[in-house]
């Protein structure tokens, strides 16, 4: 317990940055977090065009306001179970690949439902436990305890390459 | 058809008739052969016998006739020829009589042909007989030629002689010489002779006719010639005319005589010839009639012989038929006797065995009557508690009629508020049906606010993203953003409070029409239960009421039963007594018994019948007779009985008295009065008997 503290002490000091308000969502079940910053907008599920030769978690195209973005599906991604869509469902436009002289390119994923947008303090920010070398759980920042139940704090762009969506834009496009 | 199902009297008709049967049969079969028999002798006697008759008679005749023509062929006589034709008509008459018979009889055929064979022969027999007359006739002539020539010669010769000896006597007296003399003397000797020898030829004659014996007077014949030669002789010494003359007359006559001689002799000759040919004829004919007589003869022996053994064989076979029948009679009446013997005896056994168990079952009936008496009297004072028992369960049963009747009301009034209550339900689940709609709609309002909530709500979060982008500036903006946000939580969280609520309330309301809908069906239920037990209940007072009709019936029933139970004791102890009478009865019926078993078998069971002597039955009275004699067979068992009731009500005063003091719960109904006897099996008490 006590070198159980001692590493969450040591932690801290490199999760602190991590700290800030978070969007919350529910998938399958669990609560999952994104930065706020990263969202750029929350609409209702919007018809989707299905896209050919793309990966399955690609669920397709929306017309966002005259402008296409793919969307991706979470559970599809997460290897969760398929849902049917109920009248929670939502897209949550996020912004990745954003640097310093780039806006990034946007997507929307396909949520069970919004929760909130939750401020969390570095204290309450967990970082990540270790599962075993071969599963690789860095796209998750870190395990945020909010109201007594554990999120996952997600890095989106680890979780959309850049890559694969501007593959998919551009053939949206084209 | 069974013979041991027949009646004696039709056993013993059948056997007498079987006899009559085959008596008749042999009557019959008598009388016609007696018929044939009679057919046959009237043959006989209408034929042969008169046939017979005819052929002896002429036969007789016709023996006579040639009698007679025998005669007359020796004879020769005018009256044996009128004797012998006198028969001919008879024999005649005879033949034609014969001749009729055979045209008239049936059995005469073969006669007619002998008849006419004889006819032929006799004619020719009466042609030989007149051949006959005519030769005697010839003959008869001759010798009356025979006797004139002779008388003549004789004549002529003495003529001649006495002139002789009257020329000799002159010649004497003239003594002209000795040779005159001598030649004279000469001539009278041959003379003589020539008279001797016509003499003695006419003797010849006659003695021959008479004896028959030609022989004899051919030799005398010869005589004759002698005549002649001497005649010759003396010829030429006749000087004078006259003797010459007579002489020569002389010679003619003997010529003459000898020419006749001649002729008598055929004459006789033919006569013989006649006579056989006739004797011939006549045998003939004699030999035909004979043969007459001898088929005569065999037809009437024939005939007799038939008759004689037609009548052997209707008496042989009448002799046989009446043994057969006595055989037939004695071996039917032995049967029909065993057959009834048997039976008889039989009967007779069974009869006294009945005597003797009829003699102890009256012992049993008297005290088995006595015990009856006892048991009914106790009977009598059980119905009298069954009959107390009855009232006490008519009341009940009326009481419980009445009752039906009001819960018959009740469940009519259950029945009509059941019915009542399943009209409101039916009502409420309308109501409960009205409120599920209003729910429906209440819960697509609720839906629109739940979705207007969470149209807000990302609205708010993407006014908080917006904020959160903002910095520091959006600061304020983002706590608006959070109250909106808040609120729409709360308009939701309403909202969906609100849809449990209705929710709830429309499941509750489903679960109220689902009850409602049972309670419908427990009402209609209720209401068929309810009918049913209107109808049982209506069926309980139907069956109360008919349940006291019933009581009232089964107490004028013990009504009845009590007072034949007194009529059973009363009659319980008539019959001891009578059962007193039947053992004398039994006595007397044992030694009949014995009597007939004595005339049937023969054996003497003579210690029985003096056990036994038939008894007077000591002053017996009708119904006593009748008691006696009941048993014998059912519907006299129902005499009895009704006997008994009849006589019952004068028989004894206390009886009377409890009989005429029934329970008079109800009076008993006109159609349930039952006869005693119906009620009370009377055959079956007397069953024992």
């Amino acid at each position: 317990m006590s070198t159980a503290t001692a590493t969450q002490e040591t932690n801290t000091q490199s999760l602190a940055h991590l700290a800030g308000k978070y969007l919350t969502f529910f998938l399958g079940g669990e609560t999952y977090g994104i930065p706020v910053l990263k969202v750029r907008e929350i609409i209702s599920l919007l018809p989707i065009t299905p896209v050919p030769q793309v990966p399955a978690y690609m669920k397709g195209v929306i017309n966002l306001r005259g402008k296409v973005i793919p969307v991706v599906d979470l559970r599809t991604k997460f290897q969760l179970p398929e849902a049917e869509a109920t009248g929670n469902t939502c897209i949550v436009v996020v912004q990745v690949g954003q640097t310093a002289h780039s806006q990034g390119k946007l997507v929307g994923i396909i949520v069970d439902a919004v929760e909130e947008v939750a401020n969390v303090n570095a204290a309450d920010i967990e970082p990540t436990p270790d599962f075993g070398t071969s599963l690789s759980v860095d796209y998750i920042l870190g395990m945020a305890k909010l109201k007594g139940v554990v999120k996952a704090l997600l890095d989106i762009d680890k979780i959309i390459s850049a890559e694969g969506v501007e593959a998919i834009s551009s053939q949206a496009a084209a | 058809m069974n013979f041991s199902s027949l009646t004696i009297g039709k056993r013993i008709l059948i056997g007498f008739g079987f006899q009559l049967l085959l008596m008749f049969l042999l009557g019959i079969f008598a009388v016609v052969e007696m018929q044939k028999s009679t057919r046959l002798s009237n043959e006989v006697s209408d034929e042969s016998v008169p046939f017979n008759q005819a052929a002896g008679a002429l036969a007789l005749n016709f023996s006579e006739l040639r009698l007679n023509a025998r005669v007359f062929g020796t004879t020769g006589n005018e009256n044996d020829w009128k004797f012998t034709m006198d028969v001919v008509p008879r024999v005649e008459e005879n033949l034609a009589k014969l001749k009729e018979l055979t045209t008239k009889a049936k059995t005469l055929k073969e006669a007619s042909s002998l008849i006419q064979e004889f006819d032929l022969t006799f004619q020719t027999y009466l042609k030989t007989l007149r051949d006959t007359a005519e030769v005697w006739a010839q003959l008869k002539k001759i010798n009356q030629d025979f006797v004139e020539n002779t008388s003549d010669s004789v004549k002529t010769i003495y003529d001649y002689i006495h002139e002789m000896e009257a020329e000799l006597n002159k010649e004497i007296l003239a003594n002209v010489g000795a040779e005159k003399l001598q030649e004279r003397v000469l001539k009278i000797t041959k003379a003589n002779l020539i008279l001797d020898a016509v003499n003695e030829t006419k003797q010849a004659f006659f003695i021959a006719q008479a004896q028959r014996d030609f022989s004899l007077y051919e030799k005398e014949t010869k005589k004759l010639n002698e005549a002649l030669n001497l005649i010759a002789e003396i010829k030429p010494i006749t000087r004078q005319a006259i003797n010459q003359q007579r002489l020569q007359n002389i010679e003619s006559k003997i010529i003459g005589l000898q020419n006749l001689s001649k002729k008598c002799l055929e004459g006789f000759q033919s006569l013989n010839q006649s006579n056989q040919a006739r004797a011939k004829a006549g045998e003939d004919a004699f030999r035909v009639l004979q043969k007459m007589l001898d088929y005569s003869n065999s037809i009437s022996s024939d005939s007799s012989q038939k008759v004689s053994s037609s009548l052997e064989s209707t008496s042989r076979v009448s002799v046989f038929g009446m043994l057969i029948i006595l055989i037939l009679a004695i071996i039917g009446a032995l049967w029909i006797i065993r057959s009834i013997v048997t039976v008889l005896t039989h009967a007779v056994e069974n009869l006294s065995e009945g005597a003797e168990q009829v003699a102890s079952a009256s012992v049993q009936i008297s005290s088995s009557s006595q015990s009856l008496a006892e048991g009914a009297s106790e009977q009598a004072a059980s119905l009298e508690e069954t009959s107390a028992s009855l009232e006490q369960i008519s009341s009940m049963t009326k009481r419980n009629a009445e009752n039906a009747l009001s819960a018959k009301d009740l469940a009519a009034q259950t029945r009509a508020a059941a019915e009542h209550g399943s009209e409101n339900m039916q009502a409420m689940n309308r109501a409960m049906a009205d409120i599920q709609t209003s729910s429906d709609n209440i819960s697509k309002i609720i839906k629109t606010i739940d979705e207007i909530a969470f149209q807000t709500n990302i609205l708010a979060l993407n006014a908080a993203v917006e904020a959160a982008r903002a910095g520091e500036a959006g600061m304020g903006f983002a706590v608006v953003a959070d109250e909106v946000r808040a609120l729409a939580q709360r308009s939701a969280q309403a909202a969906k409070e609100t849809a449990e609520r209705i929710e709830d309330s429309i499941r509750k309301s489903a679960i109220g029409v689902e009850l409602s809908a049972k309670v419908a069906d427990s009402l209609q239920e209720i209401v068929n239960k309810v009918r049913q037990v209107d109808e049982l209940v209506a069926e309980i007072a139907t069956a109360s009421r008919e349940q006291s009709q019933g009581i009232e019936q089964v107490n004028s029933a013990v009504t009845q039963m009590d007072k034949v139970t007194q009529q059973n004791a009363a009659a319980a102890e008539q019959s001891a007594s009578a059962s007193e009478q039947l053992s004398a009865q039994a006595q007397n019926l044992r030694s009949l018994v014995a009597e007939l078993q004595q005339l049937v078998t023969g054996a003497s069971h003579s210690h029985k019948s003096q056990f036994f002597t038939r008894q007077p039955v000591s002053s017996p009275t009708p119904k006593d007779q009748i008691i006696v004699s009941a048993p014998k067979s059912d519907h006299r068992k129902d005499h009895l009985s009704t006997n008994i009731h009849k006589q019952l009500p004068s028989r004894d005063p206390k009886d009377k008295e409890n009989i005429s003091s029934p329970p008079k719960l109800h009076p008993p109904t006109a159609q349930k009065k039952k006869n005693p006897e119906e009620e009370i099996p009377l055959d079956e008490v007397f069953k024992d008997f």
